[in-house]
């Protein structure tokens, strides 16, 4: 199958401390990764290298059959990208701005620097200058900086922060829009679990600079285990069953309810397990472990939520 | 020109402090042609108007832009240039469009070069201008014209090789504050060597010749083979300064 991007064996330190190690994926056209991760965890770092912003210690970037490393220049272009903290010329407007890197291509026109406003929702703005623009309409306009070209592959950083619930969701719907309609494979790092559950068709989770999951988005959540919130009248009662209850692990305690993840045990043989030691239950019911369940159980957010 | 070099001198040239500071230099020359013919004036600056007046002005009013002050207007418009951008995360923009980091720094020289050459011209143009209001005609004499266009230009040449030195000053250091510090230091060292009597050290100092063609050759022409070494001398320094830009640029983690 053909693939758009495939980073082997990356790895970076910086002085003694390595930042990203042995980190390998690869995307097909239309997909979008989710690149999930702890603060620190090496997401920026990796991307940076996948932009050969920053030099990598060891491995292979191939970017549309094109090696990074043989040829940088031909491998980006075929690449947009949004990094950090979305930065323009303050002094020049939204439209003078992306003019400005359009002139960095060839035949774009001034009417295709407007359309690529409007599709990120800032036509209005257009003859705005930028430093009168919040993170919100920044992070917009990154996204069409990164949009200029077409290029095959869009790398986002964070794009949702500074963002309001209703633009962080037209934002994701934009990135999902442009991997269907236009093919473009997008690489998004974020920290908004709950959007990259819905939005990504591929994941990959990052903890001290290692990969610790990774795979299609639905692959990934089928095949985890199913949770089960618990509130029952007695909490040192319920503790102290749960606690020689086989097959389940507790994921948090907090106020009146439990949190547990039937690992060995399904959801009928639980609650005859309940019923038998005579625990009096207000509320119990099971969902889906979702995304967020999973990236905290990977990166041992559990035992924090549990204290 | 290509797209790159052309986005980079679009945005040199919407900096104010450009247009400031010859409106302000404008000014001084005006000032200075009308005032320094008079005889209390004269007395005053210690200078004698024979001399400095008429088709010897705008050599005149040249070491007022080559040196300390001309350094240090290229300084500030350098790191905002360079290590603003860094700073604020616009340097690395280009690479995220394909750009290679040596065709940056290249277009980068190419406009901050061109643009300190530009400079030097505009400066003589200028001086000309306030002098042509002051004197008229007389300041066109053919000779004084030939000396001061050949002083300008080996000016140029030292302030295009100044501009090559702060721009590697701005990428090996990345900080607004340090390139400033090193400036105000090569400062303090160009006129201890110039003013020094250690004649190697001076022949190999690179702000030594543009010295001896204001102060030492003042109204006179310059010798070919005084003018050969500093060129020499100049170019070599260039070089240096610019392939450590382009070096350092290579290993910039952005």
């Amino acid at each position: 199958m053909k693939t758009i991007i495939s980073v082997q064996n990356l790895r970076k330190t910086y002085k003694k401390e390595t930042a990203v190690e042995n980190v390998c994926f690869a995307l097909t056209p239309g997909s979008i990764m989710g690149l999930l991760g702890t603060n620190g965890a090496g997401k920026t770092t990796t991307l940076k290298m996948i932009t050969n912003l920053c030099a990598k210690d060891s491995g292979k970037i191939v970017i549309d059959h094109v090696s990074l490393d043989e040829n940088p220049g031909l491998a980006l272009s075929k690449v947009g990208a949004a990094l950090d903290t979305p930065s323009f010329y303050p002094e020049l407007t939204a439209k003078e701005n992306i003019a400005c890197f359009a002139r960095l291509y060839q035949n774009i026109s001034a009417r295709q620097v407007m359309e690529l406003l409007a599709y990120v929702g800032l036509a209005e703005q257009a003859e705005k200058k930028v430093k009168k623009f919040s993170l919100g309409m920044k992070q917009r306009l990154a996204l069409a900086r990164a949009m200029l070209g077409e290029p095959k592959l869009i790398i986002l950083d964070e794009p949702a922060n500074g963002l309001d619930p209703q633009g962080q969701i037209a934002l994701y719907r934009m990135v999902s829009d442009m991997a269907g309609e236009k093919n473009t494979t997008f690489i998004v790092s974020s920290h908004q679990l709950h959007d990259m559950e819905k939005f990504c068709t591929d994941i990959l989770i990052l903890d001290k600079g290692k990969s610790i999951l990774q795979g299609k988005t639905e692959d990934i959540l089928s095949e985890t285990t199913d949770i089960v919130d618990l509130v029952p009248e007695e909490m040192e009662a319920a503790a102290q069953i749960l606690s020689k209850c086989p097959g389940i692990s507790l994921v948090s305690r907090k106020g009146n309810q439990f949190t547990i993840r039937l690992e060995e045990i399904c959801l009928d043989e639980f609650i005859r397990k309940l019923v038998t030691s005579r625990l009096h239950i207000r509320y119990l019911a099971m969902r889906k472990n979702s995304l967020q369940d999973l990236f905290l159980k990977l990166t041992g957010g559990f035992e924090s939520c549990a204290h | 020109m290509r797209p790159l070099t052309r986005l980079y001198a679009f945005k040199m040239y919407r900096q104010k402090l450009i247009y400031i500071f010859f409106a302000c230099f404008f000014t001084a020359s005006f000032f200075y042609a009308f005032l320094i013919s008079t005889p209390q004036m004269e007395e005053m600056l210690n200078i004698d108007i024979g001399m400095v007046g008429r088709e010897n002005f705008p050599e005149f009013m040249m070491r007022f832009y080559v040196g300390t002050v001309g350094i240090l207007f290229q300084v500030f418009l350098l790191t905002l240039f360079i290590c603003e951008e860094d700073r604020n995360k616009m340097l690395c923009q280009p690479l995220l469009h394909g750009e290679s980091r040596s065709r940056m720094m290249q277009a980068k020289i190419c406009v901050a070069v061109s643009m300190a050459v530009l400079f030097v011209l505009l400066t003589a143009l200028i001086n000309y201008t306030t002098a042509f209001m002051r004197w008229g005609d007389a300041v066109f004499e053919p000779a004084a014209l030939r000396r001061t266009a050949a002083k300008y230009l080996l000016s140029g040449v030292y302030m295009s090789v100044v501009t090559l030195g702060i721009t590697a000053l701005c990428v090996c250091t990345r900080s607004t504050w340090k390139t400033i510090c090193f400036a105000v230091i090569y400062l303090l060292l160009d006129s201890l060597i110039c003013d020094s009597s250690i004649p190697f050290l001076q022949k190999i100092w690179v702000g030594y010749y543009t010295n001896l063609y204001l102060f030492t050759y003042e109204y006179q022409q310059i010798p070919l083979r005084a003018a050969g070494w500093g060129i020499s001398v100049m170019a070599l320094y260039g070089l240096l300064f610019y392939r450590t830009s382009l070096c350092r640029t290579q290993n910039m983690a952005f």
